[in-house]
C-alpha cells in the first residue's frame, strides 16, 4: 500500500482534476440522458417494434433522434457549467487560465488586470458556446422546419 | 490507507460549529435572487424600456464568469478600496473591522440573482397568455395581475428549476473557501491540519454538505406539494 502512495504521489495533479470532472459528468449527464430517454412516449418504441425493427435499431432510429433534441438545452448548460467549474482546478495546483493569471499577476504587481482579463475569456467562450448551442438546436428542430420555409 | 472514523467525528464536529455561516452564505443570497431575481424577469418579460435592455445584455455576460474568478475580483477589490470607501463615508471603521464574509455574500447573490430572473423568466413565459388577458377582462389592474394570477402560477412552475439553482449554490458556498472565508469546509479542515488528516476532514465535509443538499430537496418537495395545490 505504502508502495501504491508513493507512486501516486508523482502522478501530475491533472491526472486528478481529469477524474474528478469524468466522474461528475458521468452523474450529471446521465440524468440528463436519462430523463431525456424516458420523455419520449412508449408508443414510438412499440410502433417501431411493430415494423419489425429490434430492440437496437429502434433506439438507434426512433428514440435517440427525439431523446438528442430534448437533451441539447440541458445539455448545453451543463457544458457551460464545466467550462466554469474547470477554473477550480488551481486549487489543487494544475496551472490552468487562472492559475496562470494568478502567477503573472502576482509576478508583474497587476493582479486585478490578470483576472479581468481571465473574465473577459471565460465571457467570450461562454457567450461563444451558447450560439452554437442556439444553432445546434435550431438544426435539430424537426417539428418546426418545415413551416418555417 | 485507513480511514480513522474518530478523526472524522472531530472535523464533523468542527464543521459543525461553522454550519450558521454557510447557511447565512445561502440565505442571504436565495433572499436577494428571489427577490430582486424576480424583479428583473417581470420587467424583462414586461419589456420596462431602457432597464429591460440593459438586464438582457447584462445577464448573459455576468453568467459567463466564473464564481471563482468574480469572487477573486471582488476580494482583490475589497482588499484594495475598502478602506478608500469607508474614509468617504466618515467612517471610523477599517478594513479589520468588517467581515471578509460580505465579499462572499457579495458574490453569491450576484450570482443567484442572475440565476433565479433566469429561472423566473421561463417560468413566465410558460404561463398562458390568455390568463393575463382574462385577467384583463374582469377588470384587474396590472399589480393585482401579477400578484394574483401570475405569481401564484409561477410557483409551482419554478419550483424544481429553483431546487437545482439552490443546490448550485449550496455547493457555491465552498468556493468561497478559496479568498480565507470561514465556512463549513475551512472548519473541517481545521482539526484536519492540526492532525494531518486531510482525507478525513473533506469527507466529513463531503457528508455534510450531502446532508444538507438532501434537507433543501426534501424542502422543496413539501413546498411543491403545497404551492401545487391548485392543479388537480
Amino acid at each position: 500500500m505504502g508502495f501504491l502512495l508513493s507512486k501516486i504521489r508523482t502522478w501530475a495533479p491533472s491526472l486528478f482534476a481529469y477524474t474528478t470532472f469524468v466522474m461528475n459528468q458521468g452523474a450529471f449527464l446521465s440524468s440528463i440522458f436519462i430523463s431525456a430517454i424516458e420523455a419520449i412516449p412508449k408508443g414510438q418504441s412499440e410502433a417501431a417494434y411493430s415494423v419489425g425493427l429490434t430492440g437496437l435499431q429502434g433506439f438507434y432510429r426512433i428514440v435517440a433522434p427525439q431523446a438528442v433534441r430534448i437533451a441539447l438545452p440541458p445539455f448545453g448548460t451543463d457544458f457551460i457549467g464545466v467550462l466554469h467549474n474547470a477554473s477550480l482546478v488551481y486549487v489543487i495546483g494544475v496551472v490552468d487560465l487562472v492559475g496562470r493569471a494568478k502567477a503573472i499577476g502576482s509576478a508583474t504587481g497587476h493582479i486585478l488586470e490578470a483576472y479581468l482579463f481571465v473574465a473577459i475569456v471565460f465571457v467570450i467562450c461562454s457567450l461563444a458556446v451558447r450560439i452554437v448551442f442556439g444553432i445546434w438546436n435550431k438544426k435539430l428542430d424537426y417539428r418546426n422546419r418545415g413551416e418555417a420555409k | 490507507m485507513s480511514i480513522n472514523m474518530d478523526a472524522v467525528w472531530e472535523s464533523m464536529i468542527s464543521a459543525c460549529s461553522y454550519l450558521p455561516k454557510t447557511i447565512e452564505l445561502v440565505l442571504i443570497p436565495l433572499l436577494f435572487g428571489i427577490v430582486l431575481g424576480t424583479l428583473i424577469a417581470l420587467i424583462r418579460v414586461y419589456k420596462v424600456p431602457v432597464l429591460s435592455q440593459f438586464f438582457s445584455c447584462f445577464i448573459p455576460i455576468y453568467q459567463g464568469i466564473p464564481i471563482v474568478v468574480a469572487l477573486l475580483i471582488y476580494n482583490l477589490l475589497y482588499l484594495m478600496k475598502c478602506n478608500d470607501v469607508l474614509e468617504f463615508f466618515h467612517s471610523s471603521k477599517t478594513i479589520a473591522d468588517i467581515d471578509n464574509i460580505i465579499v462572499g455574500l457579495f458574490a453569491l447573490s450576484l450570482m443567484m440573482i442572475c440565476n433565479i430572473s433566469e429561472v423566473v423568466r421561463g417560468a413566465l413565459l410558460s404561463i398562458d397568455k390568455g390568463q393575463v388577458e382574462a385577467a384583463y377582462a374582469v377588470g384587474l389592474s396590472k399589480v393585482q395581475t401579477i400578484r394574483r394570477i401570475m405569481i401564484p402560477q409561477v410557483i409551482p412552475v419554478a419550483i424544481p428549476t429553483m431546487v437545482n439553482s439552490t443546490i448550485g449554490l449550496i455547493k457555491a458556498t465552498s468556493i468561497v473557501y478559496a479568498v480565507g472565508i470561514a465556512e463549513v469546509l475551512s472548519g473541517a479542515l481545521v482539526p484536519a491540519s492540526r492532525r494531518y488528516t486531510f482525507f478525513e476532514g473533506y469527507l466529513a465535509a463531503a457528508l455534510l454538505y450531502w446532508i444538507l443538499t438532501i434537507a433543501v430537496e426534501v424542502a422543496y418537495r413539501f413546498a411543491e406539494k403545497k404551492s401545487g395545490k391548485f392543479r388537480r
